[in-house]
């Protein structure tokens, strides 16, 4: 997502968020997330590298460690649901998403 | 989809039938030419109409206008219409930017008088309407006093000194929609909110200042004050990061609603629940109250560009005010009484990139508009003709009182990057005699006409269909973009 946005972060001071959530399935929870790194973005311009996840099928929680952002090529406003997959592959978990910018 | 799979009705009518798939229940009703269509059928917007279909409650067919493109589950340029109160609402099919709308502020300036100050117009504009993405509005309110906007909308406005009663009379909905209850909004998105109001945005939101190019309905351009060859402005946002944190809050929450209720769907960003359930009611509280931060967002973008105006021209002429002509939402999902199979009954149409165009007569239009028709406006890619046109009888009958929105997309942002160079176009418009003053070259890019179809077409296409009637067309002078 950091990525895809373009995103250029300092160095410190790293700062901390604890983030849960509940949802149906292992897809609503995905977009929960990250629509919470959307808001920080946004909101507290700080972007996330290091992540301690827990996860189950209904609930996440997420304790997370970042820094300020210095400059971005493309914000994320929203997390879509539209075209979602998420699927266990040979490399792993992948998953398609759609973020509108 | 095929093009095989329509029925063609006349040369703007096609509709795709309920056999076509085994899960519809209406049929499609789309408002195009061939020549559009062609162009429609390069993305997966029918597929996307055809999936519109399954909502729950659905009456008459789920239409979509000619500058139709894909969105995120719902088609942008659809409408659905639901039976009120056992019907569906889909956040989804309402858009992530609740009341996403147009502003069109007139003036009896002549262009030609005032060619020479469209430098220093376009550089004024952008100093006093913040655009981009995250920008902080003109003002901050507090929390407290947010929740008074999302309650009040325009009106709150008004009793701050940001509008005239005129400027409300000529706003869909007064600029204040009844049943807004911020209560049912988010901390998270009244926080985003707060500190944006009266901020333009990113995006393909602008304030663009127009030139009435030619007029077509010369009794309807005077009651609206349109004047050939004067200045006209139009303002293009919506409900910035608080309208998106509402709709991501309720698609998250209907993805629950949808088991309970045990509604199935084709696409998660479909999601819906009944408008008389607890989760239905909580959305369209939330919903409307967006709607009023977003009527108030225009309204102090206006007053900026009113104050723009007034430090370019109050010193070099006597009338330089700007008047409203109207502000239209086309981002929303409103109450209305329309007739299907020749039964009255409430719906809420559901309005995805699709602009309410109540025809002579309606109900809710101030009372010079009720002669002629409630005023669409429909701009264009940056760079090209806007049109303001009104509302017919046949648009009440056949479309739910709707028309289209704009151009609409025929090319991706990240293909129209790859295609057109932000600093070439902006020379290219410059050139044109267009002032530009962009807060990214990439998004500039974005926004290049070619990435959009023909506007005249899709404007001639509603017209040929009688759903809305031209009465004048703008042509662009200078675009402030974030």
């Amino acid at each position: 997502m950091n990525t895809l946005a373009g995103t250029v972060t300092g160095q410190s001071p790293r700062v901390k968020r604890t983030f849960k959530s509940e949802g149906p399935d292992v897809e609503s929870l995905l977009v929960a997330f990250l629509s919470e790194l959307v808001y920080y973005q946004e909101q507290e311009n700080l972007a996330f590298d290091a992540f301690e996840i827990q996860l189950s099928d209904k609930q996440i929680s997420v304790n997370m460690e970042g820094t300020q952002i210095i400059s971005a090529d493309k914000a994320i406003k929203a997390v879509t649901y539209h075209n979602l997959r998420v699927e266990e592959t040979m490399r792993g978990v992948e998953t398609v998403l759609v973020f509108d910018v | 989809m095929n093009i095989e799979n329509l029925i063609q009705i006349s040369e703007t009518e096609w509709e795709i039938p309920t056999y076509t798939r085994h899960d519809m229940r209406v049929p499609v009703r789309l408002f195009v030419t061939r020549e559009l269509l062609e162009q429609i059928m390069n993305d997966k917007s029918l597929d996307q109409a055809v999936n519109a279909t399954t909502l729950p409650g659905l009456v008459g067919s789920v239409i979509v206008m000619p500058d139709m493109h894909q969105g995120y589950g719902f088609p942008i340029g659809g409408i659905a219409a639901t039976e009120y109160p056992h019907g569906v609402i889909s956040p989804g099919a309402i858009g992530y930017d609740i009341n996403c709308g147009v502003r069109l502020l007139a003036s009896s300036i002549e262009f030609e008088s005032a060619r020479a100050e469209m430098d220093t117009l376009a550089t004024v504009l952008n100093k006093y309407c913040p655009s981009g993405v995250g920008k902080q509005g003109t003002i901050q309110v507090s929390l407290k006093e947010l929740d008074h906007v999302l309650q009040e909308g325009s009106r709150w406005a008004f009793k701050n000194g940001y509008a005239t009663q005129a400027d409300l009379a000529r706003t869909e909905e007064a600029g204040s929609l009844e049943g807004a209850d911020p209560d049912m909004v988010s901390e998270r998105a009244k926080v985003r909110g707060r500190e944006q109001i009266g901020s333009l945005g990113a995006g393909n939101h602008f304030i663009e200042v127009d030139v009435v190019d030619e007029i077509f309905d010369e009794r309807a351009a005077n009651i609206m004050g349109l004047y050939k060859g004067c200045l006209t402005v139009q303002i293009h946002c919506g409900s910035r990061g608080l309208g998106h944190q509402v709709c991501t809050d309720y698609v998250h929450q209907f993805q629950s609603a949808v088991l309970k209720y045990g509604i199935v769907l084709p696409d998660r960003e479909l999601v819906c629940a009944p408008m008389d359930s607890p989760e239905g009611r909580a959305y369209m509280g939330a919903m409307r109250a967006a709607a009023n931060f977003a009527f108030a967002n225009r309204q102090l973008l206006a007053y900026s560009a009113r104050r723009a105006f007034e430090e370019v021209f109050a010193n070099k002429m006597k009338n330089w005010h700007l008047h409203q002509v109207y502000d239209i939402t086309h981002n929303m999902g409103k109450l209305e009484t329309h007739a299907v199979n020749g039964k009255q009954i409430k719906v809420c149409v559901h309005r995805k990139g699709a602009t309410r165009a109540f025809g002579p007569g309606s109900p809710g239009l101030p009372p010079e508009y009720k002669k002629i028709g409630q005023p669409v406006i429909i701009p264009g890619s940056m760079g090209t003709a806007s049109w303001v046109l009104v509302g017919t009888q046949a648009s009440m009958t056949r479309s739910f009182g709707s028309c289209c929105h704009g151009a609409g997309r025929v090319m991706s942002r990240s293909q129209a990057k790859k295609e057109v160079r932000g600093d070439v176009l902006r020379q290219e418009l410059e050139a044109r005699g267009i002032k530009v003053r962009a807060g990214s070259l990439p998004g500039l890019a974005e926004e290049a006409p070619s990435a959009y179809k023909d506007v005249d077409m899709v404007v001639e296409t509603v017209s040929e269909a009688g759903i809305a009637k031209k009465v004048a067309r703008l042509k662009p002078v200078a675009v402030i973009k974030g």
